[in-house]
């Protein structure tokens, strides 16, 4: 799979950002790709999760039919749900453990975790049901969804890709301009990453996924398009930097020029679009390549799940930690890059421990990287 | 003519608040908001209804600590404007930052044109530690948008818990909200000093009759400054 290292570097490069974002404005997030325009890492991870799903699953769905595909999905479905629980109850010990040594009750409501210490029968019912989603662990849920419809979303995407990618910006429209949202339970509020909206970059990047699984041409090789790219990529880095800006109320549906991330709204969209273009087009990966000849970047990559897992929970103590010690510049910058180690010696141990099994290691896309 | 809305407001202003088990503390000088609400008070003298959207104050479900105040706030706005549709839409966005909440603000904004926001902001910040200078700036452009979709805004700034040795970050956010939007008509519910206050006088109530109170406290001052 010769393409499929770029999706595994681009998919490390993605979980660095993701938690350096998850530590606000710490002095390392200048250096992501959330401060220059109106998308961030979260955008280009579910496009590359699409992506490797259709790369893994579309040979399973070809040797094994629907039936082993639903099978593996489904499993993979369940080890990503009992992934998030691990890391929300992880979560939940970290911020009791603040608040009972401050004697503070404000922290409990941390990451919107207050419901689960106030009104704990509903809210535990709310996150087993996925219902009740903590701040910064709410991407994992979708993912459970997007699994869940597997099944049904990769034999369209491998036989009737353009009716699949209608139906789905269909669906993305509807959900926007209708409200509608998954529900959260116990608070009155929808999820986060709202799947209605998110599928649609899902299945973008599953259509390119079954297209690269057949060798196919993916990237547009338009120079007008490209360019048409970098132009919107410049216009997003201006008025994302423009602090004075006050942005405009305009005569059109909300969602076709606002920034909410749980809507994916068009602005973002095509920003993380633009993106992909122009990582793709541009030798971009063979860069970051050179630079990071150890392919640590890979690395991290091709254990998403677990590497992403700690990152989240290694973000909300570094949350606590600097909350708690008032943290300056150097020691802010301790936690951010101790963090980004432990994800490292994390993703090192887990490879170290593949190659030292029967079967072959996990070295370039495969469920076991999968999101 | 013109001045009996306003009266029979006024007297209906002074009217006692629903019936609560427990009491809440004393009137207290920091609830006053100390700036004008001249959409509110637009719409309260028009003979239609009175749309208000609340933000950041979690769901409304009962039994959670965050529901009591858009709850209390949104049923003393109702009794003390008997016969007014007074349309409350809630839009929760419990541990968000407020660039975050800020696109729920715009959103719901532009989709209900009401007459008043009331945005509870800064708690998330102070506990991320946000940068302070970034989170003003966000509250005061925030400030302006509203302001130019003809729409009042007051904001709710952070809750108050004695004894804390992070009382100076939490500090930092409650000034930082109040620089943000001086010199702007934005009037700022300052329940930060309110608790503050209720703690001197150690009259601080439980936490959910707290929240109750401080939203049948923000009632009574949205409309004795609307009314004005």
């Amino acid at each position: 799979m010769q393409r499929a290292w770029r999706i595994d570097l681009f998919r490390g490069l993605a979980l660095v950002m993701i938690f350096v974002n998850h530590i606000p404005d710490n002095p390392l997030a200048a250096f992501t790709t959330a401060a220059y325009g109106f998308s961030d890492a979260a955008e280009g991870f579910v496009l590359l999760a699409g992506v490797a799903a259709g790369l893994v699953f579309l040979k399973r769905l070809e040797s094994g039919g629907v039936a082993q595909v639903s099978a593996r999905a489904w499993r993979r479905a369940f080890d990503l749900y009992a992934a998030h629980l691990l890391t929300v109850l992880l979560a939940c010990a970290i911020v009791a453990h603040a608040a009972s040594t401050q004697g503070d009750p404000r922290l409990l409501g941390w990451i919107n975790l207050g419901p689960v210490f106030e009104d704990t029968a509903a809210a535990l019912v709310g996150v087993v049901l996925l219902g009740h989603q903590p701040g910064y662990l709410n991407i994992l849920p979708m993912y459970v969804v997007f699994l869940l419809l597997l099944p049904a979303l990769l034999p369209l995407a491998a036989t009737r890709p353009r009716m699949l990618l209608a139906a789905s910006a269909l669906v993305w429209a509807a959900a926007n301009h209708w409200n509608l949202n998954l529900p959260h339970y116990p608070n009155e509020d929808g999820w986060f990453f709202n799947p209605l909206a998110w599928q649609f970059l899902f299945v973008i990047g599953l259509v390119i996924g079954t297209r690269l699984a057949r060798g196919l041409p993916v990237v547009p090789r338009s120079n007008l398009l490209l360019g048409a790219a970098i132009a919107y990529l410049l216009a997003a880095l201006l008025l994302s930097l423009d602090e004075t800006l006050v942005w405009p109320t305009l005569p059109l549906p909300w969602f076709l020029y606002g920034l909410d991330k749980t809507w994916l709204t068009l602005p973002r969209l095509l920003h993380a679009l633009a993106l992909a273009l122009v990582l793709a087009r541009l030798p971009v990966a063979e860069a970051l390549a050179a630079l990071d000849r150890r392919g640590v970047l890979t690395m991290l990559g091709q254990h998403a799940l677990p590497v992403f897992c700690a990152g989240s929970v290694l973000a909300i103590g570094a949350q606590v930690a600097r909350f708690m010690l008032e943290a300056g510049v150097a020691l802010e910058l301790l936690l951010v890059l101790g963090g980004l180690a432990i994800q490292v010696g994390l993703a090192a141990t887990l490879a170290w421990m593949d190659r030292g099994r029967s079967r072959p290691p996990a070295r370039a896309t495969t469920e076991g990287a999968y999101p | 003519m013109r001045l009996a809305l306003p009266l029979l407001l006024l007297a209906l202003l002074l009217a006692p608040g629903p019936a609560r088990a427990g009491g809440c503390p004393g009137p207290v000088p920091e609830a006053d908001l100390g700036a004008g609400l001249p959409r509110l008070a637009g719409a309260l003298a028009a003979a239609g209804p009175v749309d208000i959207l609340l933000v950041g104050m979690g769901g409304a479900r009962a039994g959670s600590l965050e529901g009591p105040f858009a709850q209390s706030l949104s049923q003393a706005l109702q009794h003390r404007l008997p016969g007014r549709e007074v349309r409350v839409q809630i839009i929760p966005t419990a541990g968000m930052l407020a660039k975050d909440a800020a696109e729920r603000v715009r959103r719901a904004t532009t989709e209900t044109e009401p007459a008043l926001v009331v945005w509870r902001t800064g708690m998330a910040d102070a506990l991320a530690m946000t940068d302070p200078a970034k989170f003003g700036l966000t509250i005061r452009r925030m400030a302006e948008w509203v302001a130019a979709q003809q729409s009042d805004l007051v904001l709710v700034d952070l809750a108050y818990h004695a004894g804390s040795p992070q009382e100076p970050t939490y500090r930092r956010y409650v000034e930082a909200l109040g620089t943000a939007v001086r010199g702007m008509a934005v009037p700022v519910f300052r329940r930060y000093a309110i608790m503050e206050a209720w703690g001197r006088q150690g009259a601080t109530p439980a936490a959910a009759l707290g929240e109750s109170c401080l939203g049948e406290m923000l009632a009574g001052a949205l409309l004795r400054q609307a009314l004005r």
